[in-house]
């Protein structure tokens, strides 16, 4: 535990050292839902509505793309080297891959929910009536993403190759979902293809929390995150092979 | 000539190694490219609604190509007006009085109530259009901006890793040097425009002719790879400069409306709009394809001269890196 702990700190302040990555997580996660809300706010009657809509929908982009903090705290060219030597190290690779997750975690956790501790209230925007299950449901959601982008590191054992993978799925699904605009106005096809895209259920789930206090689709979305959190967790064990690194 | 030639040719193989971001790229540029076609060829409804009968005796509205009425028993919650499912929730009692509930303006609410009058009503007038051309320039806009920068690749690690020094030193040209990257990125471009060239030949309307999509293109492009170097310029690591200069042209093309356009009425916000390049070319696009470029040079100057002075910026930050270290 002591030797997992040490790479964690160290992995933990990486992250936090890395301008781009705040930045990135912080700065312009908040511009982007500043401008869309912007944009869009004409169209209300209620300008706070706009930046209701894109706070969530952008968050849940931003809680998605945590898999590419994780692929780049997994395998940026200044940490890979070291990796090498911890493989080399009594320590096993279990900590190497699994200390990935947990820091890349712990940052965009930090990160996004500071974020919405800022920007909601700033905005009138409602966390519903029990704020504790908003955050709660950014746990899992969180995790397995991060262990996604793992996974993705793990399985194609690059980062180049794994954040180009890793951003082309995460907006697809971002774009099919609605995040940056609404599909359900382009017709019965592209109304039918949301509802199929992942994302959606996400919104789905923080929308009735905010919007209508209601927490039928909490558990589904809890559970099967915390599910597929594990699945990939446990799809690493299977795919990091020692021999990728020599 | 000869540095050109072998720089190009050089980029080319360097290319083996990112031929995943290239593809990636190119697919969702092209992916886009095809859905701004049908956004521009089907025309959507004015309304959504939700229409709740509450036990009164009167039949539902008719839906019609304006209007989409959805009967539902019960009032569906909140979350589905705030996520656009419904642009508004519609009941009406026994005495037939209408009650609508929604989020939407009251521009909105007012041609709403006339729809549920008149389901035929015409409403052409509200629609803002703005033409395939423009449309397609406007969806392409945002990736090609990035598919310029992930394009400056070369240059970026060369000076990451000191190449750029040795490059300076030699007796090769440096404007040779760069001239050979800004080309092997418009070279990469193609695919976008051979799109264009086959749906034109398959009879699609794309609103401009080849010879002005390649004028818009290179212009685009010009700006993008303008840009790409300055930022890589500025910023020692590729990483992060790539990081930087993809935030920025994501924002500030949504910003100066290459998806939707949009009018906001405030001064303010108005001008930061309209100094962004983006939005200056997305104007000169638009002239270009009503036929009137006369009052619109202006437009064009500035997208010119943006270039130029950030291909300059970056010649004289460039010459200052290399002398001072070298």
């Amino acid at each position: 535990m002591r030797r997992f702990l040490s790479i964690f700190k160290m992995d933990l302040a990486n992250l936090f050292k890395n301008p781009v990555l705040v930045g990135y997580n912080t700065v312009f996660a908040a511009l982007l839902i500043l401008v869309m809300g912007f944009l869009t706010s004409g169209s209300y009657a209620d300008w706070r509505d706009a930046y209701r809509y894109y706070g969530i929908t952008m968050l849940i982009y931003g809680m998605l793309n945590g898999a590419m903090t994780a692929s780049n705290g997994f395998m940026e060219r200044d940490i890979k080297r070291p990796n090498l030597r911890i493989i080399f190290s009594p320590v096993g690779s279990f900590p190497l891959y699994f200390s990935k997750s947990l820091s890349s975690f712990v940052f965009d956790y930090t990160m996004h929910a500071a974020l919405v501790a800022v920007l909601f209230p700033l905005f009138g925007i409602s966390f519903g009536a029990q704020p504790f299950f908003f955050f709660l449901l950014m746990v899992p959601v969180e995790f397995a993403s991060v262990s996604l982008g793992t996974f993705f590191c793990c399985v194609l054992h690059t980062e180049e190759a794994a954040s180009t993978l890793l951003s082309l799925v995460v907006s697809l699904l971002c774009v099919l979902g609605g995040t940056f605009f609404s599909l359900d106005g382009l017709g019965p096809a592209f109304a039918l293809i949301t509802r199929l895209s992942p994302t959606k259920w996400l919104n789905d789930a923080f929308f009735a929390l905010c919007c209508d206090n209601s927490l039928q689709l909490f558990w589904p979305v809890f559970a099967g995150a915390s599910g597929l959190a594990v699945l990939l967790t446990a799809g690493c064990r299977f795919f990091f092979r020692t021999e990728d690194y020599l | 000539m000869s540095t050109f030639r072998t720089v190009l040719k050089n980029d080319f193989a360097r290319m083996a190694q990112r031929i995943g971001t290239v593809i990636t790229l190119t697919i969702v540029t092209l992916a886009s490219m095809l859905f701004s076609l049908h956004v521009s060829g089907t025309q959507q409804v004015m309304a959504r609604i939700a229409y709740i009968p509450a036990g009164g005796a009167q039949a539902a509205p008719a839906s019609s190509v304006e209007l989409s009425v959805t009967v539902c028993e019960q009032t569906p919650p909140l979350s589905d007006l705030v996520q656009q499912r419904y642009d508004a929730y519609v009941s009406a009692d026994s005495n037939g009085n209408v009650t609508v509930q929604t989020l939407r303006n009251a521009d909105f609410q007012k041609m709403l109530l006339a729809l549920l009058q008149n389901p035929d009503a015409d409403f052409s007038a509200y629609r803002q259009n703005r033409g395939t051309g423009v449309n397609l320039i406007g969806y392409m806009m945002m990736f090609l901006l990035m598919l310029a920068f992930a394009n400056q690749f070369a240059f970026a690690n060369d000076k990451e890793q000191g190449q750029l020094m040795r490059v300076a030193v030699s007796p090769a040209s440096m404007g040779a040097y760069l001239a050979a990257h800004c080309c092997y990125s418009l070279l990469l471009t193609a695919p976008e425009f051979l799109l264009l060239a086959v749906l034109k030949l398959l009879g699609y309307d794309i609103g401009f002719t080849l010879g002005q999509f390649l004028w818009l293109m290179l212009l685009l492009d010009s700006m993008g790879i303008a840009f790409a170097l300055f930022i890589n310029t500025l910023i020692r690591k590729p990483d992060n400069a790539s990081m930087l200069g993809n935030s920025v042209a994501v924002l500030t093309s949504v910003l100066a409306g290459s998806f939707y356009a949009f009018s906001k009425n405030n001064v303010v916000l108005d001008f930061i709009v309209k100094i962004l390049p983006q939005k200056q070319l997305l104007d000169y696009a638009e002239a270009v394809q009503n036929g009137v470029t006369t009052g619109y040079s202006d437009s064009l100057a500035y997208v010119l001269a943006f270039t130029v002075v950030l291909f300059a910026l970056s010649w004289v930050f460039l010459q200052r890196t290399v002398h001072s270290k070298g």
